[in-house]
């Protein structure tokens, strides 16, 4: 047999960001990888300790181009706590309909990513079309499609009125309606499940060892959501189920996935149903007292950390964000081994690779 | 509040499986639900204390490790969760820096002991491929995260 | 005088040129419309080439110059005289009694190049497409070949026309062997690595297989010899399958010609639109556990027929 060694990155078809693998190849058999990251490293932990803390939501915003308002949030929460000042209701249940909206938004994203990788275009071009109306929703409520910045310290700056909530909840309803039928081609897709099933396989043991977050670890059977496990407004409120498997494939993946993108709307609509009147946000004080906080939420990825410190002054000490994909890099070289050439591309699609977001 | 007294009570069990281990255990970081409990371990403790809590405890999941310049010295944070958050913190001195690995009890840490390696120049002993994660290849300036290079 | 015009205009290689682009245009318009989009304009696939024409040329270091530049030109040839045997609505540009056998090595002929092509290049990406051409060429090529012997077997001669003649007096292969022509589709799709086997320059994989390293001239040739592939096969197993004009006696047979040939491309582009690219081994297995057998039990059944 003959030995190959595939770069694939820093620029490839197959990575809409750059990162770079060396796949060693026998025949078409993976025996190898090595990974290198880095390529986008923006040194926002670095900035963020030369910024305000009123500057930094905007920072952070740009952590992401897919979940940019998670990020933005969890460090008000961390920046929020350090004050000792909690968000009206209504700013809390606002901050997690965005929330949801960038789930839906970012699963679909994926699906069509991974639809698309497997020659699929079909796919591709249907979910990216229903994506559209989460995007278009969000635009209404935002006016930005991808980057929010509704976030402030002590709730949000923007509003939805009551015209706004029933056009929304009309929208919803085609989404739901589209997602649903998205998920039934999708069950019924054969050529689908033949390249996905067996592939890119994760144990139950092998997702708590490498601390591995999200729909990867749930597919796996890890039963882990932080919107449950860490329970805050509104989500302390409202039910929802944590969709499960066990099978640890690209295609349990993409279930849980799915599945999750039905549960987010219906999630949508409660918060919308049962969002309480009152003020959007509360005054800050100037401020920031000494100290340190913790603020973890559930990104579309997983486990979104940030940890804030501040001495006292206007800038904060340090900033550390962990974001849910790092712990999934870790996993690839795990998955890669024994694949075929033709499923790399299927295990790097299979994860939701966010690498803007790991090399921060 | 059921709630509230067993996440107590998974605190009060990893304070007492630590307690020969560490210097001090307060519920210093603020968090929600309730602030979070930091355990302060001398450096050399490090290894023992993330041995007892995957061993005997069963933790498994490690956030990430935060890695702080508090110039004269240094510290990591390493932010585990079971049922809620916990840290482990440890300082170092800012002159060469040595840390022991946790790599093998918690195979998940590689890739943060490798960033911490490269931001703040902490060498992670015992770590299977030391490289830094984000620098760039031949980098030569200090380490981006450590407060010397503000003289620069 | 007259078999010049035959040969450069009509059926020839001027009409093949703008069957092509005319081919592709259908082919990305339907794909468009099973996507939800509204498609290319017409004069999209012309303004393609003409662009890749005009682009610079670059010949990779490390690759071997003048086979990069022959083997476009020699696909394109092998391709553009193969067109001259495949009749056109019963307007033959020439024929004899074996033609097919010809016609099917000359289309045989790209395949190999294509291959060629992967191989003197330098890039990893190219050698493994080219690799794998070769083995979904093994793999589409033998059901292929085995199908579309069965028209002639039925006819009892292997000129294309001839078989095309008998199916008017008789009925479509494809009605007496659906079998037959769906494998011969089936093959098709794999001989012009079309989605959903499009595995030797599947973008994700390979980025563009044997190809990733041409570009300008070279590339618009490749181009528009795959494009006039499509053509050829389609036309040829309209030829073998859906021969003469019995039902349209008539209608003029150019027309209804044309009709059958889009009928055929809008299934390859059904089939592109609808399935996911096979990986090489699952395209294996289907190709020696299921096809070629399948193309036996054809032939078998077409003997006991004819016989």
């Amino acid at each position: 047999m003959t030995k190959t060694v595939i770069p694939i990155g820093p620029q490839h078809p197959l990575l809409k960001e750059p990162l770079a693998f060396q796949i060693m190849l026998e025949g078409e058999r993976v025996t190898d990888s090595t990974m290198r990251m880095g390529y986008v490293h923006r040194g926002i932990e670095r900035l963020c300790q030369e910024r305000t803390f009123i500057q930094n939501i905007h920072l952070v915003e740009r952590v992401c181009g897919i979940c940019s308002h998670v990020h933005a949030m969890t460090y008000c929460r961390a920046v929020e706590l350090l004050l000792g000042i909690n968000v009206p209701p209504r700013a809390a249940y606002l901050r997690a309909l965005l929330c949801e909206l960038e789930r839906i938004h970012s699963h679909l994203l994926w699906l069509g990513v991974l639809a698309r990788n497997v020659g699929l275009d079909t796919i591709f071009m249907y979910a990216w079309r229903d994506r559209e109306v989460a995007l278009d929703i969000m635009e209404a409520l935002s006016g930005g499609r991808v980057s929010h910045a509704v976030n402030i310290i002590g709730g949000v700056r923007s509003d939805v009125t009551p015209e706004q909530r029933e056009e929304i909840l009309e929208q919803l309803t085609t989404l739901d309606r589209q997602v649903n039928w998205l998920l039934g081609v999708v069950e019924h897709e054969r050529s689908l499940q033949t390249r996905t099933k067996g592939v890119g396989l994760l144990s139950l043991q092998q997702v708590r060892r490498y601390c591995v977050v999200g729909p990867v670890a749930r597919a796996s059977g890890l039963d882990a959501d932080m919107r449950r496990d860490e329970p805050r407004t509104p989500y302390d409120r409202l039910s929802f189920n944590v969709p499960m498997h066990t099978a640890g494939d690209v295609w349990a993946r993409t279930l849980v996935r799915m599945q999750e993108t039905l549960i987010s709307v219906e999630l949508c609509r409660d918060i919308l149903k049962e969002m309480p009147e009152g003020p959007l946000a509360v005054r800050a004080p100037r401020r920031v007292p000494p100290g340190e906080a913790i603020s973890r939420s559930e990104a579309p990825r997983g486990e979104l950390f940030y940890y804030v410190r501040s001495d006292g002054s206007d800038t904060p000490a340090r900033v550390k964000i962990r974001t849910p994909t790092l712990p999934s890099l870790l996993t690839l070289p795990q998955q890669l081994k024994g694949v075929t050439m033709a499923d790399v591309s299927v295990v790097l699609s299979g994860v939701d690779l966010c690498i803007a977001c790991a090399d921060r | 509040m059921s709630d509230t007294s067993r996440l107590n009570a998974t605190y009060d069990r990893i304070v007492c499986a630590l307690a020969g281990l560490c210097l001090s255990a307060e519920t210093r970081i603020k968090s929600a639900p309730g602030d979070e409990l930091v355990i302060r371990l001398p450096v050399e403790n490090l290894r023992a204390a993330v041995a007892v809590l995957v061993n005997q405890l069963g933790v498994t999941h490690l956030t990430t490790i935060t890695g702080e310049d508090l110039t004269p010295e240094l510290t990591l944070k390493y932010h585990f969760w079971q049922e809620r958050g916990f840290t482990l913190e440890v300082e170092l001195p800012g002159e060469a820096p040595v840390v022991a690995t946790i790599v093998d009890l918690v195979p998940g840490a590689a890739l943060y002991e490798r960033e911490v390696y490269g931001m703040f120049g902490i060498a992670v002993e015992g770590h299977p491929d030391l490289q830094p994660l984000l620098l760039p290849d031949g980098w030569e300036g200090p380490p981006p995260l450590r407060k010397e290079g503000d003289r620069d | 005088m007259n078999a010049l015009i035959k040969m450069l205009i009509f059926p020839g290689f001027g009409f093949l040129f703008i069957a092509a682009l005319a081919f592709d245009w259908i082919d990305r318009r339907m794909i468009a419309r099973f996507h939800g989009r509204v498609g290319p304009p017409w004069y999209q696939p012309l303004a393609d080439f003409i662009k890749l024409l005009a682009k610079e040329d670059v010949v990779a270091e490390g690759t071997h110059g003048l086979a990069a530049a022959a083997l476009p030109i020699v696909s394109l040839t092998a391709v553009m005289t193969a067109s001259l045997y495949i009749p056109v609505g019963g307007i033959v540009g020439a024929s004899f009694e074996g033609d097919l056998i010809v016609v099917l090595f000359l289309l045989a002929l790209p395949a190999l190049a294509y291959f060629l092509a992967g191989w003197i290049s330098a890039g990893v990406y190219s050698v493994l497409g080219g690799h794998r051409s070769l083995l979904q060429y093994f793999s589409c090529e033998v059901p292929f070949l085995m199908a579309v012997t069965c028209p002639a077997i039925l006819a009892g001669s292997w000129s294309i026309n001839e078989i095309s003649n008998f199916q008017a007096q008789t009925a479509w292969s494809a009605l007496t062997q659906p079998l037959g022509f769906i494998l011969a589709l089936i093959g098709l799709i794999g001989k012009l690595k079309r989605d959903p086997l499009d595995i030797p320059k599947a973008k994700s994989e390979v980025v563009a297989g044997p190809l990733t390293d041409f570009s300008g001239r070279k590339l618009a040739l490749w181009h528009l010899t795959m494009n006039m592939q499509t053509v050829l096969g389609i036309f040829l197993l309209v030829n073998l399958f859906f021969g003469g004009s019995r039902f349209f006696n008539r209608v003029p047979a150019l027309p209804v010609f044309g009709l059958k040939s889009v009928a055929i491309l809008l299934m390859l582009s059904t089939a592109s639109a609808l399935y996911a690219r096979l990986r090489i081994d699952q395209l294996m297995d289907l190709g020696w556990r299921i096809l070629a057998p399948l193309a036996l039990i054809q032939i078998l059944a077409t003997l006991w027929i004819g016989g």
